[in-house]
C-alpha cells in the first residue's frame, strides 16, 4: 500500500472512503497491469531472441572480406545469394529433408503411441526405452550412425549384405541416410507427444463409439484424430520448425557433401569456413524468414482455431 | 424392440473380482426394469455385459432371439447413456445424435428427420448446431438420451444417467425418462443407486447385492414384502428401521420384544410372515417402516405403542420425521452393511450398538415434539416385518 501513495497523488484524508476511491485514483487499469506484469519476460524474450535476429539482419547489410569489414553494401548480398544456386539448393534439400523426416516420424510416432496408450505388460519399460533414441545427443548418434553406415567394414551393409555400398559418399542416398538418423531420434519424441494427447481422450469416448456402431478404423479417424487435433498440431509444428533448422546431423554424417547442404550448414560454411560474415548473416536472415513463413502458414492453416480459440466458444 | 434373458451370467474379471455371478432375470419385451444395489455390487458390469463391452466369462444373454454372448456392441443393435454421457466434443448436437445412423449408411434425410424427432422430443432443436460443451448440464444429458432415441434399437441400456444432474433436473429428468420409455416402449435396462428412481421409474426393480440378484419385483411388492434384510433395508426411504429381537408368546398371544419396546404381533403380520410363529422363544431381525409408525391417543392398546426419547426432529413441511433413541440393538449382519453402504454410518452403528439404536419415524405434520422430550409411540402391528437373523430371509 505504502506505494501506492507514490504512483498516485493520495486521495485528501477523509475526504473518500477508500476502498471506493483508490482503483480510479490509481490509474492503473487491469490491462496495463497485466503488461507491467509480462514486461520482464518480454524484455528478456528480446534480449535473448529478438536482438541476435536484428543484429544479423544488420550485419546482412555490409560487405566484407575475410573477417573485415568493408562498408555498407546495401541488398547487394540479397541479390548475391537470391540470385546464385547455392541457397535455391539448400532450400529444396532442406525442404525435402523436413518434409520427409516429419512424415515418417509423424506415422511411426503415430503408430508407437497408439500401442503404448494399449494396457499391455511392460508398458511402464517401453515407454522410457523407447525415449532413449531421444535422450542420446545427436552428435553422438550422428557418429554412430556414420560408424554403421561405414562402407567396409559396415555394420550396416554387413547386415543386409550390401557388400561395399557407399551409403554417404553418394546421392540421394546421403539424404536418406540423414533422414534415417533423424526419423531414429525424434520418432520416439513425437510418439510421447501425441501419447500425452491420446491419454485426455476418456475411454467411454470409445465405449460409445462403439455401441454406435464404430469399427476400430472409424473409431480411429472420427474419434481419436479428431481429438488429437491440438496434440498433433504441437507436434508437427516443433518438428517442422525443428527440421528446417537441421545442422548437426549432416555436419558430423557428411560434412555437407552429396547433396546434405541445409539451410543451416551452408549458413555455417560461410560464417566459419569462408569466411564471409555478410552472407552468412544474409542467409541466416533468409533462413530466419523461412522458417518463419512456414511456422505462420502453419498457424494459418492448421491451428487457427487451436492458437487463437474455436469462435464458438 | 427384443426380450432380454439372462441365464446364470457370470462375470469373472481377470483379477478374480466375481462381479456378477449366476445372474438369472428376463426382461419382456418393451419393459422398463431397474437395475439397483449399492455402489460395487456389479450393477454397471451386468450393464456392460448387455452392451457388449464387457466379455461375459459365464451364462448366457439373449437379446430378442438371438444368443448375443460373441456378438459385438455393433451386430447386438443396442443403445446405451452413459453417466458421463459420452457426447463427442468435436461434434456439433445434430451430428453426436446422428453419428450412429451415419455409421449405419442410414440415408441423410432419413438421418435429418430422426434428429428432428428426437429432438423436438427433448426439447433440442435450438441447439442442434451447439457443440456439446457450449450446452448446460441438463441438455448435454438430453443429447445423451437423444443419441440413444434416434437409433431406434432393440434396448436402452442406461447407467446412472442422471447422477451428475442436480437434484431439481434430475426430479425433472426421471420423469421425463420414464415418459419416453414409455411412449416409445423400448426395452429398458436402467442402472441406479438412487432407490428413489428405483422405485419411481420402472417396470420392476432388480435388486442386486455383491453380483447376486436379490429380488426382482414391482416396485410396491419390494416394499410391502421384501424378501431379505437387505432388500428391506434397501428399499424405502428414510430406510426401514431393523432391530434385533425376540418372539415369545405372552398369555396366548405372540409378542416382539426388542430392549424395552414390545409389540404384540397381530394377525395381519403373522399372515404375512407365517413363519415367524416356528420361531416363538428366539432371535429374529423385527422391521418396522418409518411410516407406520404413529402418535397414539388413549384409545391405543399398550402393546402396540412404547416411550422413547426424541434425538432429532426433521420438519419436512408435509411430513414430520423424528429420530428416537431405543434401546433396540441394531442386526449387524453383513446384509445390513451392504444395505447402510456408508462404512461411517455402519461404525456408528456397530458403536452404538450396546445401547441401542435411533429410530427414525414419519409423522403427519403438526407439533413437533422437542428433542429429549419423552414420547409415546405406536406401531401398526400389522406392517411389521421378520427375518431370520442368520439367513436374512423373510420368513414367510
Ligand atoms: N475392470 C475391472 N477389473 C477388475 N474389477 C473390476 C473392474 N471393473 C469393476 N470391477 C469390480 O467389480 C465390481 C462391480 O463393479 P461395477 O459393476 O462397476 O459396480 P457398480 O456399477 O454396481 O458400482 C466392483 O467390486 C469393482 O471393483
Ligand atoms: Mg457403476
Amino acid at each position: 500500500m505504502a506505494s501506492s501513495a507514490s504512483t498516485a497523488p493520495a486521495p485528501p484524508a477523509g475526504a473518500v472512503p477508500p476502498g471506493g476511491e483508490r482503483a480510479k485514483s490509481r490509474e492503473i487499469s487491469v490491462g496495463a497491469l497485466a503488461r507491467l506484469f509480462v514486461a520482464p519476460s518480454i524484455i528478456t524474450m528480446a534480449l535473448v531472441a529478438l536482438f541476435p535476429i536484428l543484429y544479423a539482419a544488420y550485419l546482412s547489410l555490409f560487405e566484407y572480406r575475410g573477417r573485415q569489414q568493408q562498408g555498407f553494401a546495401g541488398l547487394d548480398n540479397y541479390v548475391d545469394v537470391l540470385t546464385g544456386g547455392r541457397f535455391w539448393d539448400a532450400v529444396i534439400t532442406t525442404l525435402i529433408f523436413t518434409v520427409a523426416s516429419v512424415a515418417f516420424e509423424f506415422v511411426i510416432g503415430m503408430g508407437f503411441a497408439l500401442l503404448m496408450n494399449q494396457a499391455f505388460v511392460g508398458r511402464g519399460v517401453t515407454r522410457a526405452t523407447i525415449l532413449i533414441p531421444w535422450v542420446i545427443p545427436t552428435v553422438i548418434s550422428a557418429q554412430m550412425w556414420f560408424f554403421m553406415l561405414n562402407v567396409n567394414p559396415g555394420f550396416i551393409n554387413n547386415l543386409l549384405g550390401l557388400g561395399g555400398f557407399n551409403w554417404l559418399g553418394s546421392e540421394p542416398w546421403a539424404l536418406v541416410s540423414i533422414i534415417l538418423a533423424d526419423v531414429w531420434k525424434t520418432a520416439p519424441f513425437v510418439a510421447l507427444l501425441l501419447l500425452a494427447g491420446l491419454q485426455t481422450i476418456p475411454e467411454d469416448m470409445y465405449e460409445a463409439a462403439r455401441v454406435d456402431g464404430a469399427t476400430a478404423w472409424q473409431r480411429f479417424t472420427r474419434i481419436t484424430l479428431p481429438l488429437l487435433k491440438p496434440a498433433i498440431f504441437v507436434a508437427l509444428l516443433f518438428r517442422t520448425v525443428d527440421s528446417l533448422r537441421i545442422f548437426d546431423l549432416p555436419a558430423v554424417m557428411t560434412g555437407g557433401s552429396n547433396g546434405t547442404t541445409t539451410l543451416s550448414v551452408l549458413v555455417q560454411r560461410f560464417i566459419v569456413a569462408e569466411p564471409n560474415p555478410g552472407v552468412g548473416a544474409t542467409l541466416s536472415t533468409l533462413t530466419f524468414v523461412v522458417v518463419l513463413g512456414i511456422g505462420v502458414l502453419f498457424v494459418g492453416l492448421i491451428g487457427r482455431d487451436l492458437v487463437i480459440g474455436d469462435p464458438e466458444d | 424392440m427384443a426380450r432380454i434373458e439372462f441365464e446364470d451370467v457370470t462375470k469373472r474379471y481377470p483379477d478374480g473380482t466375481v462381479a456378477v455371478h449366476d445372474l438369472n432375470m428376463s426382461i419382456a419385451d418393451g419393459e422398463f426394469v431397474i437395475l439397483v444395489g449399492p455402489s460395487g455390487c456389479g450393477k454397471s458390469t451386468a450393464l456392460r455385459m448387455v452392451a457388449g463391452l464387457e466379455e461375459i466369462s459365464g451364462g448366457k444373454l439373449t437379446i430378442g432371439d438371438r444368443v448375443v454372448n460373441d456378438l459385438t456392441p455393433k451386430e447386438r443393435d443396442i443403445a446405451m447413456v452413459f453417466q458421463s454421457y459420452a457426447l463427442y466434443p468435436h461434434m456439433s448436437v445434430a451430428d453426436n445424435m446422428g453419428f450412429a445412423l451415419k455409421l449405419a449408411k442410414v440415408d441423410k434425410s432419413e438421418i435429418n428427420n430422426r434428429v428432428k424427432q428426437a429432438a423436438d422430443i427433448l426439447g433440442l432443436t435450438e441447439y442442434l448446431d451447439r457443440k456439446p460443451r457450449a450446452l448446460s448440464g441438463g441438455q448435454r444429458q438430453r443429447v445423451a438420451m437423444g443419441r440413444a432415441i434416434v437409433r431406434q434399437p432393440q434396448a436402452f441400456l442406461m447407467d446412472e444417467p442422471l447422477s451428475n444432474l442436480d437434484a431439481k433436473l434430475r426430479v425433472q429428468m426421471r420423469a421425463e425418462i420414464a415418459q419416453i420409455q414409455n411412449r416409445l416402449g423400448v426395452t429398458t435396462i436402467y442402472v441406479t443407486h438412487d432407490q428413489v428412481e428405483a422405485m419411481t421409474m420402472g417396470d420392476r426393480v432388480a435388486v442386486l447385492k455383491k453380483g447376486e440378484l436379490q429380488q426382482v419385483d414391482s416396485p410396491q411388492t419390494l416394499y410391502d414384502n421384501p424378501d431379505n434384510v437387505f432388500v428391506a433395508g434397501f428399499i424405502g426411504s428414510p430406510a426401514m428401521n431393523l432391530a434385533e429381537g425376540r418372539v415369545e408368546r405372552v398369555g396366548g398371544r405372540l409378542v416382539v420384544r426388542a430392549g424395552s419396546i414390545a409389540l404384540g404381533i397381530p394377525d395381519g403380520a403373522v399372515d404375512r410372515y407365517p413363519r415367524v410363529r416356528d420361531y416363538e422363544g428366539r432371535g429374529v431381525a423385527v422391521g418396522m417402516r418409518p411410516e407406520h409408525f404413529y402418535r397414539p391417543d388413549g384409545s391405543v392398546p399398550p402393546d402396540q405403542r412404547f416411550t422413547v426419547q426424541v434425538g432429532l426432529v426433521e420438519a419436512l413441511g408435509s411430513e414430520l420425521l423424528v429420530h428416537v433413541n431405543t434401546d433396540a440393538p441394531p442386526v449387524l449382519t453383513e446384509d445390513t452393511r451392504q444395505a447402510i453402504d456408508d462404512e461411517a454410518a455402519f461404525a456408528e452403528l456397530e458403536r452404538s450398538a450396546a445401547g441401542g439404536q435411533s429410530f427414525t419415524a414419519r409423522f403427519d405434520p403438526g407439533t413437533p415434539p422437542r428433542v429429549n422430550e419423552q414420547i409415546e409411540v405406536a406401531f401398526r402391528g400389522d406392517y411389521l416385518h421378520f427375518f431370520d437373523l442368520e439367513t436374512g430371509a423373510a420368513l414367510r
